[in-house]
């Protein structure tokens, strides 16, 4: 009989974070957006004499990220340089933390295997920059500046996992909570998000963890966790066999389904780790970390909830979650968290139609939460009507801008002027003579013919419900 | 206007200021008295790596109108050659930068600059800084202007020759265990290592980037204090810039104020030390003698840890130089040597482009920080650095300066058969201020057997003020004959 195995595994998370600009200069942080190397200047070209400055952004989010994840802050936190030579680190060394991150002992909760509420403790969690982007092509290697030195955070949890499962659903909770508190977008497809798995296997009571293999940079969760499972069972039917495993990166074949053992650039590496001379210790304060706890809104866990006792059902959860839409959602409903449900069922009714129809996703669109809410707010009052706030929903989602004055451009705004209704009324009957008399004479269905002329009249600008109104009333009942 | 090359050698930047303001020459007279004096004195002194004769030529015509609000208008100036400047080589005299064009100014040069201050050229160096004779610049060594046959001292090697010679009327150093102090003191000069933070090193090629710190060297006391004041300040670029570089005393408006009742330390241990020139403990002494004479009172103090210095620089500098040149492969700059593979084409360039002394500081570096050296040697050194610096800024409830040895031998000849261990040790005087951040000043109390001498001044951080009245004082008490500044060409023999 074979021996039963035990699965540890660990996972290291790197995520581009949300700035403006890059870690260490005030270059803009939007490495794909522009061409190659014109986000660049010398500091984060690392030319001869350049310095670099911490960005308090990223400095910001990092501690939102950690206090998201329950993690202690360090009050004095300092940077240390990694020292290897390649051609996508243009200093010679990457600007790390080592000693003393920037949060430790955080913890995630997932669903276990188990099916118990299982917290995933998280060792650390620090900044650092990112490298440059090499683009190999017709036998030469080209370099991409702009991505060199953006700001990057790495989140590393404990051999805690049991499975490939429990690794998924790890790294879709964080992946989640770091959207939802606008830390990174964590796009994969564009390297937002990056997980490398640890994966061991030992005899099930065994105190000492098994040999590990390193699976890299996965295309997605799934193939994560497809990777973790064949891992595991490579390692026991190694084992099983006699043999031994050695320490080793591997790569996924998605097509045939299996591992392979990757070429390593970095057999016993000696970063040479040392305090970065160019940045003193950096202070974060408690008062910082103080006010930062009370601007940091309700968890993610604590928002489902609410949505849930709200009413709001799961279909819909589903779907803001499916468009990284939570964050979204609640900032846009910040000021009025009761009608959060109103806000989420225009969310997914009229915004997320427009992610269909523009192929544009929601966290790349040019509406901003307080827009979208601006224009819910005009709906309801009745300053817009429905065609005319998707109308302007429509505009923000493709240009961006604010939905009053877009609203006002477009002369979508809806004349509450009872006057002027009255007056296009009876301008409108007056015109009409033909169909007033058809409907005195118990024809009531061209009433609705005469508030399509109205509504002409008023240029569409009509609230209906009472223009509606104030025709009926000036039209009076047939006779008969 | 009859401005003589000799006549411009001269002259201070005060003096060359205000004979502009009276429009006894202009601009472009300095400019190319300037230009004279280096084709009198390059070929046999080489203490300018590039010359900026056209630029200079060009910025000077443009200056027409006096602005009084630029203390530097019009006045030409040479800057160390690790001291970026735009669309100007700078080579940090390697090989591995010889084609190395910055496309940005370091702050210190755009300080100059916005002084009205003109570019006249980029002085030669030991390479990346590593040195201490001016012989380790990949574009030759650089000789004495006050005897050929020796060393100028270095790293800032040209930027004291150049001034010395009356190639420039000042000059911009980086010090980083007394890269401005020595040579400044081997020629004559008064070169300042400010407190660390006080002067930006946003644009500087760093050698330790915790020890390296920019100054000037200048002819007289008063021109030291006018630049400071210039080039000092906060810079929001630098992050170890110190807040207090913006609050702290000027230097300029005390200089002339003396030294009655500063208390001033001496350690009369430091004049006896193991391998001290005679000659250079008496000019010490010389200095201690013109402070009392002008009212400071002497004390005795115990300078500490002197002997543990030299082992702790040297293990930080040489870690952070490992990390500083990592940048220089030859990948987005410099210049590339390609040799098929990466790996090859990285070691043809860096084994081609480095001198023999920055590859031995890299190896030792790279080694002191390593999987298990790194308790040993790096973080050892750091410990000893912070107690010198604890140790150090005691000294200064009791006293205002200290006086000691700038150098513990005089500028021996070109060539000279030493040891590295021996050069390293002729740091041991001036390395005690870039460990423990503290403001230092070398000044000459004159000219012993044909070669000037002096001392130097230590004072609490951010109170160079001090040390300008100690280096005035002395200065006026001081003749230096037969200067290379009063000469008409390094062969002339008065």
């Amino acid at each position: 009989m074979s021996t039963e195995y035990e699965t540890t595994v660990g996972v290291e998370v790197h995520v581009e974070l949300l700035t403006r600009t890059k870690m260490f200069c005030s270059c803009l942080n939007a490495p794909q957006d522009v061409p190659p190397n014109h986000a660049t200047c010398p500091v984060c070209l690392g030319l001869p004499g350049s310095l670099p400055v911490i960005n308090k952004e990223a400095l910001r989010l990092g501690l939102r990220a950690a206090l998201a994840l329950n993690c202690q802050v360090n009050e004095v936190i300092w940077f240390e340089r990694k020292n290897y030579i390649y051609p996508d680190l243009v200093k010679g060394y990457q600007i790390s933390q080592y000693e003393q991150p920037l949060g430790e002992w955080g913890y995630l909760t997932i669903t276990g295997d188990d099916g118990n509420e299982k917290k995933v403790t998280i060792r650390r969690l620090h900044l650092e920059e990112d490298t440059s982007k090499l683009i190999h092509a017709d036998g030469a290697t080209l370099v991409d500046n702009n991505r060199a030195s953006t700001p990057l955070m790495e989140i590393v949890t404990e051999p805690v996992l049991r499975s490939g499962r429990e690794a998924e659903e790890y790294v879709r909770k964080l992946r989640a909570v770091l959207v939802y508190y606008g830390i990174s977008r964590c796009r994969l497809q564009r390297g937002e998000m990056r997980v490398e798995a640890n994966v061991s296997i030992a005899p099930k009571g065994s105190d000492t963890l098994g040999t590990r293999t390193e699976i890299k940079n996965q295309a997605g969760f799934n193939h994560m966790r497809s990777a973790i499972e064949y891992e595991v069972k490579r390692h026991a039917e190694v084992l099983d066999a006699g043999g031994t495993l050695t320490q080793q990166t591997m790569g996924w074949d998605d097509v045939k389904g299996c591992t392979y053992p990757q070429r390593s650039k970095e057999n016993a590496h000696d970063y040479r780790y040392f305090p970065e001379p160019d940045l003193p210790p950096a202070r974060i304060a408690p008062e910082w970390v103080k006010t930062e706890k009370t601007v940091l809104p309700c968890s993610y866990e604590e928002y489902l909830a609410a949505l849930r006792s709200q009413g709001l059902g799961e279909p819909d959860i589903e779907a803001l979650s499916r468009n990284d839409a939570l964050g979204f959602l609640r900032e846009a409903s910040e000021a009025e968290p009761d009608k959060t449900v109103l806000y989420a069922k225009r969310l997914i009714k009229d915004v997320f139609s427009l992610v269909n129809s523009t192929g544009v996703p929601l966290d790349e669109a040019k509406l901003t939460p307080a827009a979208f809410r601006d224009a819910v707010v005009m709906l309801e009052s009745g300053r817009l009507n429905g065609e005319g706030f998707r109308k302007v929903l429509d505009t923000l989602y493709r240009e961006g801008g604010e939905a009053e004055s877009i609203a006002a451009a477009a002369d979508l705004i809806i004349e509450k002027n009872d006057d002027a209704v009255r007056e296009a009324i009876t301008k409108v009957l007056a015109e009409s003579a033909a169909m007033v008399a058809e409907y005195k004479g118990g024809k009531v269905a061209v009433r609705n013919a005469i508030f399509g002329r109205v509504m002409k009249e008023l240029k569409k600008k009509g609230d209906p419900k009472a223009v509606g109104a104030m025709l009926d009333e000036q039209l009076g009942q047939p006779d008969a | 206007m009859t401005l003589t090359p000799q006549q411009f050698a001269a002259l201070t930047l005060e003096e060359a200021s205000a004979g502009l303001a009276r429009g006894d020459f202009t601009p472009l007279d300095l400019v190319q008295a300037a230009q004279a004096r280096m084709d009198r004195f390059e070929a046999s002194i080489n203490a300018v790596i590039t010359r900026n004769d056209e630029d200079a030529r060009q910025a000077a015509e443009t200056k027409t109108e006096r602005d009084p609000s630029q203390p530097l208008w019009g006045l030409p100036i040479t800057v160390k050659d690790n001291i970026m400047t735009r669309h100007l080589l700078t080579t940090c005299g390697s090989r591995i930068l010889d084609n190395f064009i910055p496309p940005y100014d370091a702050t210190v040069m755009a300080k100059l600059l916005a002084a009205g201050a003109i570019l006249n050229g980029k002085a030669n160096m030991d390479e990346f800084a590593m040195g201490a004779s001016g012989e380790k610049s990949a574009y030759g060594a650089t000789c004495n202007p006050w005897d050929t046959s020796r060393v100028p001292g270095g790293s800032s090697s040209g930027s004291a020759a150049v001034v010395a010679y009356g190639g420039a009327l000042a000059a911009l150093g980086t010090d980083t265990g007394g890269s401005i102090r020595q040579p400044a003191n081997f020629c004559g000069l008064i070169g300042i290592k400010p407190t660390y933070g006080r002067v930006s090193r946003y644009g500087v090629g760093a050698l330790a980037s915790s020890l390296d710190q920019v100054g000037a060297l200048t002819r007289t006391v008063r021109d030291n204090a006018l630049l400071l004041d210039i080039i000092a300040g906060h810079d929001h670029r630098d992050s170890t810039s110190a807040a207090q570089a913006d609050s702290a005393p000027p230097c300029l408006p005390t200089v002339d104020d003396g030294v009655k009742g500063l208390r001033i330390g001496i350690d009369r241990s430091t004049l006896r030390y193991e391998g001290m020139s005679p000659v250079l403990a008496g000019a010490v002494k010389r200095a201690v003698d013109i402070c009392r004479d002008n009212g400071a009172e002497i004390k005795e103090v115990t300078i500490p840890l002197i002997d543990y210095g030299v082992a702790a620089y040297y293990i930080i500098n040489f870690c952070e130089a490992s990390t500083n040149l990592a940048r220089y492969d030859g990948v987005r700059y410099g210049k590339r040597r390609d040799a098929g593979g990466l790996r090859e084409t990285y070691c043809e360039t860096r084994g081609k482009g480095f001198g023999d002394e920055v590859k031995r500081r890299i190896m030792m570096g790279s080694y002191a920080l390593s999987k298990g050296y790194y308790d040993a040697y790096y973080l050892k050194a750091a410990r000893v650095r912070g107690l010198f610096a604890q140790e150090f800024r005691k000294l200064f409830a009791d006293v205002d300066v200290i006086l000691m040895p700038v150098s513990p031998q005089p500028p021996r000849k070109l060539s000279a058969p030493t040891t590295v261990l021996e050069d390293y040790l002729g740091d041991i005087f001036t390395l005690p201020a870039n460990l423990t951040a503290l403001p230092s000043l070398a000044f000459p109390v004159g000219v012993f057997e044909g070669l000037p001498a002096g001392a130097q001044a230590m004072a609490a951080p951010f109170r160079e003020d001090l040390l300008y009245r100690v280096a005035r004082v002395a200065e006026q008490n001081t003749r230096m004959p037969d200067a290379p500044w009063t000469k008409e060409s390094p062969e002339d023999p008065k």
